[in-house]
């Protein structure tokens, strides 16, 4: 288990902020929160520290770059299998994530495809992999990131 | 796209938060282009945004679940949807098409939070099935990785 680390609220406001927009200038969250920016350079940088904070990312639409398709495959496997399927996946496929998982999957894949060809392509190369039991595939719709609704 | 983007972009998947006056050094460009170009690339719907990656397991979260599930009347998504957008910790809901009907990612504290979440999506009128995989893995809001596709 890790250590677990204090945050109070203006912590939660600072990352709210920040998952809502990264580049988000410190002098804008200081004066959202009330504070100089260097309590929040301050802050930023403990929650870094403390490994709150990983990194920063960009979101970028996959379908800008020929990839509509986002897949939710579900994946169950023979577990002496599970190292070598994964190597292989992330060789083979345009996979964002790998999650290993208990429970009705082994394995939860978010992976992207161009189109239905593809789409079929991906299927038959992971469903022909030696200790893969099972697939399902789901094709990801419209979805929206609800970061508010958690207690940070 | 043009090349200008591209390197933009390329660089900003690695270092999201670069300022753009160093991009603009680089590419031997004005920073007031990097920032339109960004700025443009994101009013088309290119970047969707730039957010950090919290490890929610540093604030005492244990895990997050993938909970598929089918509907009984799929009629109406949205108002499912914004019944499940309300439980605590849910924080995607995404419509699927495939084996299920919607994937809810919610993150919990214990064993007992997952159990009542599932409870109340249970509880809800047109859900017919739950299935839950769980995962150890605390990272969130962002569950996919771009910078490892090769995207150009």
């Amino acid at each position: 288990m890790d250590n677990v680390a204090e945050i109070d609220e203006i912590d939660a406001k600072i990352l709210r902020l920040l998952i809502k927009d990264a580049r988000s200038k410190k002098t804008e969250i200081a004066d959202y929160c009330g504070l100089s920016s260097t309590a929040i350079k301050n802050r930023i940088e403990l929650m870094k520290a403390n490994g709150i904070i990983v990194k920063s990312v960009l979101n970028i639409n996959l379908a800008s770059f020929g990839y509509p398709y986002l897949l939710l495959i579900g994946v169950n496997l023979l577990p002496e299998r599970e190292n070598q399927i994964i190597e292989m996946i992330k060789q083979h496929t345009k996979v964002a994530g790998i999650d290993r998982t208990i429970g009705k999957y082994d394995l939860c894949l978010f992976v992207f495809a161009k189109n239905l060809n593809d789409l079929e392509r991906l299927k038959n190369l992971i469903k022909n992999q030696k200790g893969i039991t099972k697939i399902d595939i789901n094709i990801w719709n419209q979805f929206q990131i609800n970061t508010e609704n958690i207690k940070i | 796209m043009d090349k200008i983007n591209q390197e933009i972009l390329s660089q900003l998947l690695i270092t999201p938060q670069k300022p753009f006056l160093k991009i603009s050094e680089e590419l031997g460009i004005s920073s007031i282009t990097v920032k339109d170009r960004y700025e443009k690339m994101k009013k088309d719907g290119i970047i969707i945004g730039n957010t950090i990656m919290l490890n929610l397991s540093k604030i005492g979260y244990q895990g997050k679940a993938f909970i598929h599930i089918t509907t009984s009347d799929n009629n109406n998504p949205e108002i499912i949807i914004k019944a499940l957008e309300q439980i605590p910790n849910v924080f995607l809901v995404s419509r699927i098409i495939g084996e299920f009907d919607l994937l809810v990612m919610v993150v919990f504290r214990d064993l007992t939070e997952l159990k009542d979440v599932i409870n109340r999506i249970r509880a809800q009128p047109s859900v017919s099935k739950v299935e839950t995989s769980i995962t150890d893995d605390t990272m969130y809001p962002v569950t996919r990785e771009y910078s490892q596709l090769r995207l150009f």
